[in-house]
């Protein structure tokens, strides 16, 4: 490693990539552990929002031109999927009792 | 016009396709249905005219895709819809979906690879959300989860790409700076994991899964084969000549091969068996993607010979709504016509001689071992193989029941098109494959 | 005209649409293309024995050498000559055969499909278009095994030869995969690209051995012959009995300069060929189906094929393939007439004293049975079998006296099956008689099955050529005044067998399969794949979010 490299862990960028990290794993989770299709929506909304943290800080460090409308994109597609995500679980779940992913489905595999 | 025709061709044929997809989407409460299905049909011959008039090496992935996108459109039919109204739905969604699979063709911005994506993986989950009953509804949900979170693993990925590079291009370099090669690789892991969803490679084959279990035939048809298609080129320029990310294609590809091969064995209905064959046929495509760019060709080829194959098993059970057991299939009212298009598919899905599944198999192998070395190889030759077996199971019954069924149901006009033009590719890649490699090449 | 021969697998084709297009009475239109397949032989043979080749160069590109490459040479002019005479018999055969059958023009049909592809293999000039027609027979031979849907099993007995095919295709695919040129001419493969191969030679050879041990159910791979009889009794005549079988023989001769390179497989192709000669023989004794005591019979005769392959004799195996398409295909239509003759009746225990009802087929039996056992001068058996056993005498001894005592072994089963049929006065069975069309091709491989053995030395000369010099061709020699001995005695002594303990006599069997073992397994792994996929939307997540997380970690840890 050449010595002038600019190190990651010395510098406040390690901040943002752990909270970026962070934000990953509690996506993750929450996706493994929840249950209700609402909260894996949301789940799925802090994964976006993860990488779209990592995104932003690549365009302020590597002063990247397209990287802040790149975010505003990915904002743009989140968005578009929590209206096609509802819809589906609105439409799938109205005939149910309860809103829970966990029961037997009919679709095998 | 002028900044149109500066465009890339993929662009062009992507910006045909929206174009026309939004006029279906106005028009449909108007229209008869045939009226959405021929503009369908125009717009995906007009998207092709500039990639025809001006080739490129992206031109032949484009004829697939297009023609591909042409039997999906072929293959909608109204009565497998929820409400036999969204039939316009489906022509403007599949539209609307190759025309994202075009920009995933040839993009080098990994923005535009996310927006490809995601144009083709809602397009999906809509198309099964419209068909008809609650399993459809099921597999749309679970595709939707699932794309969704493939979505997410690559716009981690590109987040790590960018902040490693300073770039949204594929090839860009990577800064120098400690940890950060290994952040790029992670970020391109991710990407890899994300596009080969689509492809359904294990462990990520459920959405397809689902789809093409339960989905109404249009829907099933873009899985297998648009979107396939979009994807397989789009993972072609991330791997390409990184050693990593191969051996990574290559092992997940041997392993789909091998799962979606066992898969099969379980079942019991003729939806199951192609869904869990288009499993295994992602796998084979997957091989032949991480082979690299030299083996552009091949790749090629292997996708227009499955894209035909599967358009011949669809369009044979199209308008059959019940999941077929594989032993009742003597009973079902199909004329020989069908009868033996979903012969000859399921046996090019086999790779049997004389369907040119089997030489488009033959040149993934024989392109693979270099790559893959033998071990992955053998086992992949052996899956490919005994996978055959499955596929052959309803092959005698199709063949016996076809002189005693006297009140065979008249396929429409749309599935004799698609099959028509499915057998023209078949014959062609059979008895003159070179013809095929030259025009990819 | 000279240069349409190497095309000769196309001739069924015509006869193959007008019979699937309903053309006058089914069947009629297929037979010009296999007497148009025997004449395309007999020309060649007839001509100037000048090898035609066709060479379409790049027909499957991104290969080195990927040429579509017919070659007529002596060895496939005689598989064709071959494959016609045979396949004729049985089409007109079939004529009557399958008269009642409803499916009678898409049996005829398939046959069609099955002689084309198998001419296709013959006339194969490199690997690639080998394994268009190697697996282009087993495609067919499914479908006609599973030809009867109504029938209990076929479908099962059809999948175990698919599959058995398929490890044969696998094996062939791989020694296409690994050799860097891909193909080169078929004889002697691309000698720079065999020492590429990881492994050498010997792995090229073994791959070879392995496919033509699937395609003639050698060895371990015997399980899918005997299970085939659930097919049409003319199908087992010309598939199982007389040609596809024999292809693996044919391959192994095709490729004997490869497979001399190779000492230490050849060697292991002489063991496989004994013990299997050995075996089926003792499981033929065991059967108490007809057809199936047949089906063993023909894997042992097999297996003295192979041994003459390992013994380096090529000529040997491929004289005694010769003269075996004969007098098997004649004594599995002779059971066909019984089978037929008794509305369906295969089981041995049953069938009995049918000498003097049919009597035409009883007498035309004997004359199989004699050949298949090798009663010398009189027979084509004892001729190409003295060779074979000539050949494992002078290169392994102890193998060829193993042999030798196999003869006995070979009396005992035809004896058995021959006694049992026709032997014994005390059964009740009414049998009507068989008519001309049927009683005609057994006639005439009855008469090969007396006179090819005299062709011998012709045949030797031709193919001297494609499999190095011939032996000489005795009509009469000690050692086959010898095994025809002990073959004679084995015949007389199933008799008394036969008449002391009823038709059904049958050595127990103790036979258990480790086909069953795998397909459990198979089904074990297809359970738990299906297990996974049980439907419930968490599992989906759960499973591709952790194998996404496993990729990603042993990636990053390994690199």
């Amino acid at each position: 490693m050449i010595a002038s490299a600019p190190s990651i862990v010395s510098s406040p960028e390690i901040l943002v990539l752990g909270t970026s990290a962070l934000l990953f794993t509690i996506g993750t989770i929450g996706l493994l552990m929840r249950r209700s299709p609402i909260a894996l929506l949301m789940s799925i909304e802090i994964l976006l929002n993860a990488g779209n943290l990592l995104i932003v800080l690549g365009a302020r460090v590597r002063n990247m031109i397209d990287g802040n409308s790149a975010a505003l994109l990915v904002l743009v597609l989140g968005a578009a999927e929590a209206v096609i995500g509802l819809a589906l679980a609105l439409a799938w779940f109205r005939p149910r009792p309860s809103a829970d992913i966990d029961s037997q489905g009919e679709v095998q595999g | 016009m002028s900044w149109f025709l500066e465009l890339e061709r993929s662009l062009q044929a992507t910006a045909i396709l929206g174009v026309l997809a939004t006029l279906v989407l106005v028009g449909a409460a108007k229209w008869s249905a045939s009226a959405t299905t021929l503009l369908g049909l125009v717009a995906t011959v007009l998207a092709a005219v500039p990639a025809v008039c001006m080739p490129t090496s992206a031109t032949f992935p484009l004829l697939v895709l297009l023609a591909a996108t042409l039997l999906c459109v072929l293959l909608v039919r109204g009565d497998e819809l929820a409400d036999a109204r969204h039939r316009a739905e489906t022509v403007a969604l599949i539209l609307f979906g190759s025309a994202g699979a075009c920009v995933l063709v040839t993009a080098d911005n990994l923005l535009s690879l996310l927006i490809g994506f995601e144009s083709m993986s809602l397009s999906v989950a809509v198309l099964s959300g419209i068909g008809r009953g609650p399993r459809a509804l099921e597999a749309a949900f679970r595709f939707f989860v699932l794309g969704a979170i493939a979505a997410s693993m690559m716009i981690y990925g590109i987040g790590l790409h960018a902040y490693a590079t300073g770039s949204f291009q594929i090839g860009a370099t990577v800064v120098t700076g400690e940890g950060l090669s290994t952040l790029h690789t992670i970020g391109h892991l991710l990407l890899l994991l994300g596009i080969a969803f689509e492809l359904a490679i294990v462990p990520l084959q459920f959405g397809a899964l689902g789809v093409c279990q339960a989905g109404p035939i249009g829907g099933v048809a873009f899985a297998m084969t648009v979107s396939k298609v979009g994807a397989a080129f789009a993972l072609q320029r991330l791997v390409g000549g990184d050693r990593l990310l191969q051996d990574v294609l290559v092992a997940l590809a041997v392993t789909t091969i091998v799962w979606g091969t066992f898969g099969a064995l379980a079942q019991r209905t003729l939806r199951g068996l192609l869904a869990n064959s288009a499993v295994a046929q992602g796998g084979f495509v997957a091989l032949a993607v991480a082979c690299g760019a030299s083996a552009h060709s091949t790749t090629c080829f292997y996708l227009a010979v499955y894209v035909a194959a599967a358009a011949l098993v669809l369009a044979a059970i199209s308008g059959d709504r019940d999941d077929m057991e594989l032993t009742a299939i003597r009973t079902r009212p199909f004329g020989v016509m069908r009868r033996l298009a979903l012969v000859v598919g399921l046996m090019s899905l086999a790779g049997l001689p004389p369907t040119p599944g089997f030489l488009a198999k033959f040149l993934v192998l024989a392109r693979s071992w270099e790559t893959a070395g033998v071990t992955w190889t053998v086992v992949a030759a052996l899956g490919g193989v005994f996978g055959a077996l499955y596929y052959m199971r309803p092959v005698p019954d199709l063949l016996a029941g076809g002189a005693s069924i006297t009140n065979a149901s008249r396929p429409t006009m749309g599935v004799r098109l698609a099959i028509a033009l499915a057998v023209v590719v078949t014959t062609v890649c059979a008895v003159a494959p070179h013809l095929a490699m030259r025009l990819a090449a | 005209m000279n240069s349409l021969l190497p095309w000769a697998f196309l001739f069924t084709l015509p006869g193959l649409l007008l019979t699937a297009c309903g053309v006058g009475r089914a069947g009629l239109a297929s037979l010009l293309g296999p007497i148009a397949v025997f004449f395309a032989g007999a020309l060649w043979l007839a001509g100037d024995h000048a090898p035609l080749l066709v060479h379409v160069a790049d027909w499957l590109p991104m290969l080195g050498d990927a040429a579509f490459s017919l070659r007529l040479d002596s060895l496939s002019a005689v598989m064709l000559a071959v494959i016609g005479a045979v396949a004729s018999c049985v089409y007109v055969y079939s004529l009557a055969y399958m008269h009642d059958d409803p499916g009678q023009r898409r049996f005829f049909a398939l046959l069609d499909f099955f002689v084309a592809t198998m001419c296709l293999l013959v006339l194969a000039g490199n690997l690639v278009v080998l394994i268009l027609g190697w697996a282009g027979v087993g495609l067919a031979s499914f479908l006609l095994i599973s030809f009867w849907r109504d029938k209990e099993g076929t479908l099962g007995a059809g999948m175990q030869a698919l599959a058995a095919n398929a490890i044969g295709d696998a094996a062939l695919l791989l020694a296409v995969v690994l050799l860097p040129w891909g193909a080169g001419d078929l004889t002697t493969l691309h000698s720079a690209s065999l020492a590429a191969v990881p492994g050498g030679v010997t792995t090229v050879a073994a791959m070879l051995v392995v496919a033509a041990a699937a395609k003639s159910a050698q060895g371990p791979l015997y399980f899918w012959l005997p299970s085939a009889m659930a097919g049409p009794t003319p199908v087992s005549a010309l598939i199982h009995a007389a040609t596809m079988v024999a292809a693996g023989v044919y391959l192994l001769c095709r490729t004997h300069l490869v497979l001399a390179q190779a000492p230490e497989v050849l060697t292991v192709v002489a063991w496989l060929g004994v013990v299997t000669a050995l075996v089926a023989a003792i499981a033929s004794l065991q059967q108490t189906n007809y057809k199936k005591g047949l089906a063993y019979s023909t894997l042992s005769q097999l297996g003295y094929m192979f041994a003459a392959v390992g013994f380096g004799a090529p000529f040997a195996a491929f004289f005694h393939l010769f003269t075996h398409a004969s007098f098997k295909a004649l004594l599995f239509l002779v059971a066909g007439i019984v089978i037929h003759a008794t509305d369906g009746e295969e089981e041995l225990g049953k069938l009995g004293g049918l000498r003097q009802q049919l009597a035409g087929p009883a007498w035309l039996s004997l004359v199989g049975s004699l050949a298949l056992i090798g009663l010398p001068v009189l027979t084509a058996g004892a001729f190409s079998k003295d060779l074979v056993l000539e050949a494992g005498l002078h290169q392994a001894p102890m193998l060829g006296y193993l042999l030798l005592g196999g003869v006995v072994l070979t009396g005992l089963y035809t004896g058995r099956l021959w006694f049992a049929v026709f032997g014994r006065t005390d059964s009740h069975l009414h049998a009507h008689a068989p008519g001309a069309l049927l009683l005609g091709p057994v006639a005439l491989l009855a008469v090969g099955a007396v006179v090819l053995g005299w062709l011998g030395n012709p045949l030797g000369e031709v193919l001297t050529p494609a499999l190095g010099k011939a032996p000489e061709v005795h009509a009469w020699s000690s050692l086959g005044a010898i095994a025809g001995g002990l073959g004679v005695a084995g015949f007389l002594l199933a008799g008394a067998w036969v008449r002391a303990k009823g038709s059904g006599a049958a050595l127990p069997s103790f036979a258990g399969s480790w086909v069953d073992g795998a397909r459990d397994v198979s089904a074990g792994f297809a359970r738990l794949v299906a297990s996974v996929h049980d439907g419930r939307v968490v599992t989906c997540i759960v499973f591709s979010m952790l194998g996404a997380g496993v990729v990603t970690l042993v990636t990053i840890l390994r690199s």
